[in-house]
């Protein structure tokens, strides 16, 4: 075989791939002892061709010649045999056909979720994936490592000045492998990678470090670390794993897994085996709210992560049942509840050997703290800290017991019960020691555990907590170590339906954060809260908050906006405020804007925000809309409507029906009505009330009925609101005027086709006993059915609420003669007693503008024991939608959708136990 | 009053210029009679008031019957305050001066209106009201009329196809300007989409339901009539009748021709609808083929037109050939004679038509005509008798047909001597009269419920 002799390489960026190049800075950096720019790039590839490669050298940052041989003993042995000149050459020639170059990729993983998207251009020009990687994958911020996680090493740097701008040029990777080549400076790439506690506890890896021979912790451990056994973090023991687990150590030794860590992190972490003796991940997940939604949500992988992520002190396996020690002595020197910090703060000694462990040091334990008027318990955190005035080894100590504020009545604290590793500790408070107020009850805590050296996570945590400060009115959240964007663009209230109650609060808003940043959302007012949890809630679509933050932060939560509401919330004049924890324990704050909206202007801002996925209708109904919406419409209607009427003609003196007519919109409608009204002269004498519902139209209206008035010589009442009502109230302010003993309600765009249909429908009404409204069969334009009656039926995809159904709409009527019964029967022409309608109220105004409240009626009728039927004899036309506005609006649908709600909430038993309509054999021909 | 005559204000009772016998009045029934028409042929000279005039002046001239006239005017102002109808140009003849109307429905919104129509109703009593259109007045008139004088009688002539369809009464599609058979609210939404179905059905019964009222319609042709029957105007109601035109004037003789060319004329509005790019196309085809002997005469305004096809029309009178002259408008009292003076008469309209004046003209005329093969031309020329068919729009076989007869002139003067002559004037009013007589044969019908336009009738 004869020679080829040296690669030649270029420079990196200039066509080839950058594993391909030769990057003389790095190289000199690397092994001639700095970057020196005053080196002629050629003769420092000369170096690398005539001394460095045989030497093991790699040519750049990208390809690591020392991971290679190692990595493929193969070919390393071809080097020592002097078949290969370097793995590089190896690696140039053939090995870029799928053998691993560097520390931190690994093709299996870039070809996984997160890595490699189809969807990503560029692949027809690089040779491999690698080479895709580093050209494109990298700046798309895909995963090109289980240790690599590009959204955590941007959160991590976010506090450094540029750093992310740095990092949206390059990508994550890139800026990383720059980082610590050039900088020497280490960072966090994954939860699952401490490097700080890496290098604290392997002094080895820390003088590898030192001497370059790696150029961070990270490094140190894949090349070196894990193949010797080294723990990655505190939480996990390789030794331990491999012995507990068998078929970890086979896929070790088989070379299916780098180490027992890397069979942990794909395999074992799922499955929940204890990664080390003391950590316990089942009890953790079952003990730790947080943990288990932040799974849930996925913001974590597993419980391992979120222990990581979390910085929380990992649960010890359960004991065998051993029974408590109990430990007497110590003593509470103060107490007090810290608010912002979230719990109570308890200062004062433990005996020496109480609570087992070292004399110092930070744990986390059940408590208990007796108040004389009650016990609050939780899992605390205890900090202790050297006392040499104590005698016999005791310590002093800092409890914090997380808890909400106290209410009333709970009295002074009479002792502290700590449990921890099978012994109780009791340990008395001071006589009538009274609560210290919250800053200086902090500040006291926080200096007591202030010059503990070797922090640990538990104790870092705690500090955060007492560093806590308490709002003072300006948003915090900048200040934060996590990038966390909030913002509430807009609340509502909701006043109370009961007078005195407090108002309930909607807010429309956004958020972006990496996930697991954030472990708490919680509204403040007065001394009261209310937690939100995104994902229990109805969420918008915001491209605005991703495409003006979430992109810079890599986020790609397209619907990161959500409606909230906390019921009963606010009183008069209260200013509420939102507190956003992080998972480290620090506390934001955001103020919010005022409300402004009331009204129907409230319930349509708060309508037009959201299209729902099918699978969140019904709980978004419950919680958030349908508790605001029903409190926004009852205030919207709890004054009596101001009205004016005009009367046109003499009204009738004894009329034997009242037709009510809502107008909204087409007022042309009024005029249509009236000229077919006039084609047949009605044997009885009815009475005709408009009731405009538009009130900008008034004078439009005003001319119109004179003109209509002058030309059709019928009698007519107008009623002009002066503002919107909506369907029913306007119909029962309608009522409220009508004198004859039967009204009609009917819609502006119903005309009568059946001259005679009023007569006979009254007639029908009188002649059956058993009928509480009866309505014509209406038709289109076309002759075909519009409407012969309603049955229910559930809609799954919205929220699997009732939805009335009309029967055989658009299809020919089968027949033109007799009654059909039916489960309702629809409001836009229903003839009933008016007594029977007054008694009941009328349609119900619970249901806003127009929908649903036809079949509410109807039902109440068929609870009061009443049946509603069509006359298929009286054929009247309906255009359908004409007298409202277009439904195609997105508040309009959601309004429907409310009122579905509404009305199924409170129907829903009944109509589940109605027999199934059949639509062939409801039709009953009189003899 | 003589619609040529200058537009000042002619009083009615003007000698009518043809005398005719007398009847002796009727005991009862239609002994007065008010004519109404949509404007006022002291205002404006449309075909729909000129016939209501020259109605009117019959009445008056050939019978014993009192006539009366109410014409509409839309000058803002026109009236005087307080009062929507005067009488600024005669005793008998009214002005009624309008204000806000929808002209979707043929809703009259003056509230003013229906109060003082009844009032000149109670005044003068007519015995039959005789509507020439209806817009302006509104269809609700009938229904006003109807109410405040139950005994009369409502007679209607029909002038295009305005309640059956929208667009003008043309009854052509608004935007590819082809003809339609029927309307139906799905096919008219396509030529109106800023309406829904439902708003042409309500227009359909609105206008439907004061039709109700109406005791006989006049249709000037059979076309006509069998269009409205087919949209459920009932067809014992429906009378097809020929306008009132007025007779020729004395016959000169036709100028000597000796020079072998064939005049063809146009009369009257150019428009598109009229035709007037056939008719280019055609000439066109005869230039190309180098037809010298075929000299085609434009007579007519096109200055009303909208200024797009103004700009068209000019354009292609420019590039016309020089079988091709303008004449510009014409004062109808000098038609009689420019249609003399040609061999044939053009009428080649792309829409229906209903009874053209330009064929009665030509007609009186005994000049023979070439008309599209379509409605209201094709059944009023008689092919074969009055002149020749051909397919509506067709220009290369109006170009063949010309070329024709342009080699064969007996043709022409075989058809002169079998054309037939229009109906007098004084034969006209009499048929009018008898048909108010036979309206008071039997009394007035209330109004059928069931009388529904049938495009929307459900079954």
């Amino acid at each position: 075989m004869t020679d080829p002799g040296p690669l030649r390489l270029d420079p990196p960026g200039e066509g080839a791939p950058l594993w391909r190049s030769f990057d003389h800075q790095w190289y000199a950096c690397a092994y001639l002892g700095g970057p020196d720019t005053a080196r002629d790039p050629a003769e420092v590839q000369r170096h690398y061709h005539e001394a460095g490669a045989a030497l093991g050298h790699a040519p750049n940052r990208w390809f690591d010649e020392t991971w290679y041989r190692q990595r493929h003993p193969d070919i390393a042995a071809a080097i020592a045999d002097g078949r290969l000149r370097s793995g590089f050459e190896h690696y140039c020639r053939d090995g870029y056909r799928g053998r691993s170059p560097h520390w931190l990729f690994d093709s299996g993983i870039y070809l996984g979720p997160g890595g490699l998207d189809p969807v990503d251009v560029g692949a027809e020009d690089c040779v491999n994936l690698y080479g895709h990687f580093l050209r494109h994958g990298a700046k798309l911020g895909r995963q090109p490592h289980m240790l690599f996680d590009h959204a955590l090493y941007r959160a991590g740097l976010a506090h450094e000045p540029g750093a992310l701008h740095a990092i949206a040029a390059v990508g994550a990777w890139h800026h990383f492998i720059d980082r610590v080549w050039f900088e020497q400076r280490d960072a966090v790439t994954t939860a699952w990678f401490d490097p700080d506690w890496y290098l604290a506890h392997h002094p080895a890896a820390a003088e590898r470090l030192r001497r370059r021979r790696s150029a961070c912790a990270l490094h140190d451990y894949l090349a070196v670390g894990r193949s010797t056994g080294s723990n990655p973090v505190p939480q996990f023991d390789e030794a331990f794993y491999l012995a507990a687990n068998e078929d970890a150590a086979e896929g070790v030794r088989a070379g299916r897994f780098a180490s027992g860590y890397d069979h942990f992190l794909r395999t074992g972490a799922r499955e929940q085996r204890p990664p080390a003796p003391h950590v316990d991940l089942r009890r953790y997940r079952d003990t730790t709210p947080a943990a288990r939604i932040a799974i849930a949500t996925m913001a974590a992988r597993d419980a391992f992560t979120h222990l990581l992520l979390s910085g929380n002190t990992p649960p010890p396996p359960g004991l065998p049942n051993a029974g408590p020690r109990l430990v007497p002595g110590g003593q509470i020197d103060s107490h007090g509840h810290a608010a912002t910090a979230g719990g109570w703060v308890v200062l004062g000694w433990l005996p020496g050997g109480a609570v087992a462990g070292p004399g110092a040091g930070t744990i986390m334990l059940a408590a208990t703290a007796r108040f004389v008027g009650g016990d609050v318990a939780g899992t605390a955190t205890l900090v202790r800290f050297p006392r040499p005035d104590l005698p016999g080894g005791g310590a002093g100590a800092v409890v914090f017991l997380p808890a909400p504020p106290p209410g009333a009545g709970l009295g002074g604290l009479v002792e502290l019960e700590l449990e921890a590793d099978g012994e109780i500790v009791r340990v008395p408070a001071q006589v009538a020691a009274a609560p210290l107020a919250e800053p200086i009850l902090v500040t006291h805590a926080a200096a007591s555990i202030a010059d503990l050296a070797h922090p640990d996570p538990a104790l870092t945590r705690l500090r955060t907590l007492l560093a806590r400060r308490p709002y003072a009115g300006d948003s915090t959240l900048i200040a934060l170590r996590d990038p966390v964007f909030f913002q509430v663009d807009e609340t509502i209230l909701c006043p109370p339906l009961e007078p005195g109650g407090r108002a309930g609060l909607a807010l429309n808003g956004w958020m972006l954060t990496p996930p697991g940043t954030v472990a708490e959302l919680r509204l403040h007012c007065g001394d009261r809260s209310h937690a939100l949890v995104l994902d229990h809630l109805p969420r918008l679509a915001r491209p605005d908050a991703l495409e003006s933050i979430g992109a810079s932060l890599g986020l790609t939560d397209l619907r990161s906006g959500f409606l909230a509401y906390a019921p009963d919330f606010l009183s008069d004049g209260e200013v509420p405020h939102m507190a956003i924890t992080t998972t480290r324990g620090e506390i934001g704050y955001h103020p919010l804007p005022p409300p402004l909206l009331r009204g129907m202007a409230a319930i349509r801002s708060l309508l037009e925000k959201f299209e729902l996925r099918y699978d969140e209708v019904a709980s978004a109904f419950d919680h958030v809309i349908g508790p605001a919406v029903m409190r926004l419409n009852a205030a919207r209607l709890a004054l009596p409507p101001q009205y004016r009427v005009i009367d046109f003609g003499i009204q009738p003196a004894l009329p034997r029906l009242s037709v009510i007519v809502t107008l909204f919109g087409r007022l042309d409608f009024l005029e249509y009505q009236l000229a077919f009204f006039s084609r047949h002269a009605h044997a009885q004498p009815y009475e005709l009330i408009y009731v405009l519902d538009d009130p900008a139209r008034a004078r439009q209206l005003e001319e119109l009925a004179t003109s209509a008035f002058a030309r059709f010589t019928i009698p007519f009442r107008v009623v002009l609101l002066a503002q919107n009502l909506g369907f029913a109230p306007a119909n029962n302010l309608g009522l409220s005027l009508a004198r004859a003993p039967f009204v009609c309600f009917m819609n502006s765009d119903v005309f009568p086709g059946t001259p005679d249909w009023m007569e006979r429908l009254t007639e029908r009404l009188r002649d059956t006993p058993e009928l509480g409204a009866v309505g014509p069969l209406l038709l289109f334009e076309d002759g075909t059915v519009q409407h012969q009656g309603m049955r229910f039926e559930r809609v799954a995809q919205y929220g699997d609420f009732n939805f009335a159904m009309h029967s055989g709409k658009g299809w020919r009527p089968l027949q033109n003669e007799g009654l059909r019964r039916a489960d309702a029967i629809t409001g836009a022409c229903i003839v009933m007693a008016r007594w029977l309608a007054q008694e009941l109220g009328g349609f119900d105004p619970a249901f806003p503008i127009g929908d649903f409240e036809d079949a509410d009626l109807c039902l109440r009728l068929r609870a009061r024991g009443l049946e509603v039927a069509v006359d298929m004899g009286v054929q009247l036309f309906h255009l359908e939608r004409q007298s409202q506005a277009g439904s195609q609006n997105r508040w309009r649908m959601n309004l429907t959708l409310y009122n579905a709600w509404l009305h199924d909430r409170r129907w829903r038993d009944m109509l589940d136990a109605l027999p199934i309509a059949n639509d062939e054999d409801t039709v009953e021909i009189p003899a | 009053m003589n619609p040529d005559a200058p537009h000042e204000a002619v009083p009615l009772h003007a000698p009518a210029a043809i005398t005719g016998g007398r009847e002796s009045p009727p005991a009862t029934g239609a002994r007065r009679v008010l004519v109404l028409a949509h404007s006022h042929p002291a205002l404006t000279r449309g075909g729909a008031e000129l016939a209501a005039l020259r109605l009117f002046e019959g009445l008056r001239a050939h019978t014993d019957r009192t006539a009366l006239f109410l014409g509409c005017g839309r000058e803002p102002g026109g009236g005087r305050a307080g009062s929507a109808i005067t009488q600024p140009f005669g005793a008998d003849d009214f002005l009624y001066t309008m204000s806000g109307y929808d002209w979707f429905k043929f809703a009259n919104h003056d509230e003013r209106f229906p109060r003082e129509f009844a009032a000149l109703l109670r005044r003068t009593r007519p015995d039959v009201l005789h509507f020439h259109h209806y817009s302006n007045f509104g269809a609700e008139a009938f229904l006003i009329a109807r109410r405040t004088l139950p005994n009369a009688r409502i007679v209607v002539t029909l002038h295009e196809f305005l309640a059956i369809c929208h667009h003008y009464g043309q009854m052509i599609t608004r935007h590819s300007r082809t003809l339609c058979h029927q309307a139906a609210p799905r096919d008219c939404i396509r030529c109106f989409p800023e309406f829904s179905r439902a708003d042409f059905f309500l227009r359909n019964q609105y206008i439907m339901r004061f039709m109700e009222e109406v005791d006989a319609f006049i249709a000037p042709s059979r076309f006509l009539a069998e269009r409205y029957t087919a949209w459920g105007l009932p067809p014992a109601r429906v009378h097809v009748m020929e306008n009132v035109v007025a007779d020729a004037a004395p016959s000169a003789p036709a100028p000597a021709r000796e020079d072998g060319m064939l005049r063809v004329g146009f009369f009257g509005q150019i428009s598109f609808l009229k035709g007037i790019q056939v008719l280019f196309d055609a000439a066109a085809i005869l230039e190309d083929e180098g037809a010298d002997n075929i000299v085609v005469n434009i007579h007519g305004d096109h200055t009303l037109q909208p200024e797009e096809f103004r700009t068209e029309f000019l354009a292609s009178l420019a590039k016309a050939g020089r079988n091709v002259r303008f004449h510009g408008p014409y004062d109808n009292a000098r038609v009689d004679g420019l249609m003399r003076s040609q061999d044939l008469v053009l009428v080649p309209s792309v829409w229906w038509e209903n009874s053209p004046v330009v064929i009665q003209e030509a007609r009186r005329n005994r000049v023979p005509i070439i008309c599209s093969d379509i409605g209201g031309m094709a059944e009023k020329v008689e092919a074969g008798t009055d002149g020749w068919h051909v397919p509506v729009g067709s220009a290369p076989e109006l170009a063949a047909l010309l070329r024709t007869l342009a080699a064969a002139p007996q043709r022409i003067a075989a058809m002169r001597a079998t054309i037939r002559p229009t109906t007098p004037a004084h034969e006209a009013v009499a048929e009018h009269v008898a048909l108010y007589d036979s309206l008071f044969a039997s009394p007035v019908p209330a109004s059928p419920d069931s009388m529904r336009p049938a495009a929307f009738l459900p079954d």
